[in-house]
């Protein structure tokens, strides 16, 4: 009964001020949208790259122990034995594991032309790297001997299109292949030449051996590094890096954009507060006789404070609330144009906001709060 | 009829100094109507303030029903308030943006629990029962006055004080609201009303002059005396 008085008294008392309180709860309702608005970017970003990372493509390596990591570094040629690949599927039933693609390297002669050349399981490629393009066809299975991908660098360099014989030589040893598709991605892909995993092995006359596994792991919300750890310890032998270099570019971005939306945030909410406090100073001034009867109706310190600061609470909720959801919104905007696609709306960046909103207005209405509570009533009441 | 306020020597000064009461003392039995009166500054309203709890004396006594209120802390005071005193003020002193109901419930909220039903009867004892959602703005001096003593009444104060209650009203509206306070009197309401009318000083059971902080004259009736002048007066 007694909080259903105050709620009146509170509708009444904000709708008969409404206008003064106008620009104090957009204030409010400014720095909450971009308190949402970064909360929903750190989230729901972070929740989009874990899952891409999980849709495109690899996100482990597994390497022969001390072997570098960068595809184009002279050691890569260090080698394993392919029996890791059994391994490695044995510990599917542990481990999260989408799919795996083993790779073997060399450099190739065409012709006075020098190319990469990689082969692997063309299957289990293309699962790990969904988002590749492939003019053409890619090569029917992994013990196809004849057939090849080419980088659209390599193409237009050779002037090769699909169908287009191509003769590879490596070290005195030489095997034609059919071009049956052209890859491009936009990234080193172009410029190699992929073939299936035996006929790189018998190409270079390294049977049974691999450069490394490219592996793509469910990391959810655990870390990739947890599950790169357990891979390590399940294949003696081998090392396994985590490839994060794009993951890390987009957090870093996140990181920033979120330190800069969360920096504006906090100037907003201290000016927002300012604001707040500055309309209840106004207030408390304005209504003196009527803080002034509350007590002479035996209101105490603590009623009459309660009152101004549900008020306030009331007014920082609005706003709050309002900014919540514009922030989403303001979020999706700067997602789409960051990183070219939306995030996931929440319920907890909005309502967090609206809290934050709330807590802002109280803590900027405590000082004139405190005045109102002071006030002698027998001095603001008499008689004109 | 046993007293409800003893005043004892009872003194006010205002920095400056500005002495408003000079040493006072007075005692007031349950249900009797007591005017006070006097000319300007004379010291009637913070007699008024003192009683009402609002205001702390500088020197002497207060006491109300056996409480020695100046001895109490401000919640006290706030409390000892809210539950003895009702007060009525010459300005009204309603809050603008509620309705005459909601103003009663204002004085329940900050006793204990607010009763629309029971706020509503309160207007309706002074004849506002059609007046129960209009805003302060939306009634006349007199009716605002009546929702004024509805709101000091609906908590049951032992102590009805008034400030000058019929100083902004018409004739036809003063005498609405003097017909109200005799209502109150003849159900056994002490009241103490500061007036400088000395036809609604009439109706009281006994009047008292201030004069510069002093009491000088006691009326009862037609009987009048000059004040008893205690040890501290003379």
């Amino acid at each position: 009964m007694r909080s259903r008085f105050l709620l009146r008294l509170l509708q009444r008392s904000l709708a008969n001020r409404f206008s003064r309180w106008l620009i104090a709860l957009l204030a409010v309702a400014l720095g909450a949208s971009l308190v949402s608005a970064s909360l929903t970017l750190a989230t729901g970003m972070r929740a989009k790259m874990q899952q891409a990372l999980r849709t495109y493509g690899a996100n482990l390596l597994v390497v022969p122990a001390a072997a570098p990591t960068d595809p184009g570094g002279a050691a890569l040629f260090a080698t394993m034995p392919e029996e890791v690949l059994g391994k490695l599927n044995a510990l599917r039933r542990t481990i999260p594991l989408l799919g795996y693609a083993p790779l073997l390297y060399t450099v190739a002669e065409i012709g006075s032309h020098r190319v990469a050349v990689v082969g692997t399981w063309p299957d289990a490629m293309r699962r790990v790297n969904p988002w590749w393009r492939v003019e053409g066809g890619w090569i029917q299975d992994r013990v196809e001997e004849a057939e090849a991908i080419i980088g659209a660098s390599v193409a237009e360099r050779l002037g090769l299109g699909v169908s287009a014989p191509l003769t590879l030589s490596v070290r005195g040893r030489s095997r034609t292949f059919r071009v049956v598709g052209i890859v491009k991605t936009g990234g080193s892909e172009d410029e190699q030449v992929v073939v299936s995993l035996r006929a790189a092995q018998e190409l270079t006359d390294r049977r049974g051996q691999l450069n490394l596994i490219q592996a793509s792991a469910l990391v959810g919300d655990g870390r990739v590094e947890d599950v790169a750890q357990a891979l390590e310890a399940g294949l003696p032998g081998v090392a396994v890096r985590t490839q994060l270099r794009l993951v890390l570019a987009e957090e870093r971005i996140l990181g920033r954009l979120s330190l800069l939306l969360g920096l504006l945030a906090g100037i907003v909410l201290i000016a927002s507060a300012l604001s707040v406090g500055a309309a209840m100073a106004s207030s408390v001034l304005e209504r003196r006789r009527e803080i002034g009867l509350m007590k002479a109706l035996g209101a105490s310190r603590l009623r009459v404070g309660a009152v101004f600061l549900a008020e306030a609470g009331a007014i920082g909720l609005a706003g709050g609330l309002l900014g919540g959801v514009t922030g989403v919104g303001l979020a999706q905007g700067i997602a789409h144009s960051v990183f070219g696609t939306g995030v996931p709306p929440t319920v907890l960046p909005p309502l967090t906001a609206a809290l934050v909103g709330a807590g802002v207005a109280g803590l900027a209405s405590l000082i004139p709060v405190r005045r109102a509570t002071a006030i002698q009533p027998g001095i603001v009441l008499r008689g004109d | 009829m046993h007293e409800i306020i003893r005043l004892q020597s009872l003194s006010k000064v205002f920095p400056g100094p500005v002495v408003a009461l000079d040493r006072v003392s007075l005692a007031i039995p349950q249900g009797e109507w007591m005017a006070v009166m006097g000319a300007s500054g004379s010291g009637k309203s913070t007699l008024l303030n003192l009683l009402g709890c609002l205001d702390r004396p500088t020197e002497g006594q207060i006491l109300m029903g056996g409480t020695s209120i100046g001895e109490l802390t401000e919640a006290q005071l706030t409390g000892f308030r809210r539950e003895t005193v009702g007060l009525i003020f010459q300005q009204f002193h309603l809050v603008p943006y509620l309705s005459a109901v909601e103003n009663v419930m204002l004085a329940q909220y900050f006793h204990s629990l607010a009763d629309e039903a029971e706020a509503s009867e309160a207007l309706a004892r002074v004849g506002l029962a059609d007046r129960l959602r209009h805003r302060p703005a939306q009634l006349s001096g007199g009716e605002q006055q009546r929702v004024c003593i509805a709101r000091a009444l609906v908590n049951q104060p032992k102590i009805l004080l008034a400030d000058e209650p019929t100083g902004n009203l018409d004739e036809a509206n003063e005498r609405v609201v003097m017909d109200i306070f005799q209502q109150l009197h003849d159900d056994g309401h002490t009241i103490v009303m500061v007036t400088h009318d000395p036809h609604v000083g009439m109706l009281a059971d006994r009047r008292i002059e201030l004069e510069h902080g002093r009491l000088v004259t006691i009326h009862t009736h037609d009987l009048v005396a000059a004040a008893p002048r205690t040890a501290d007066q003379s």
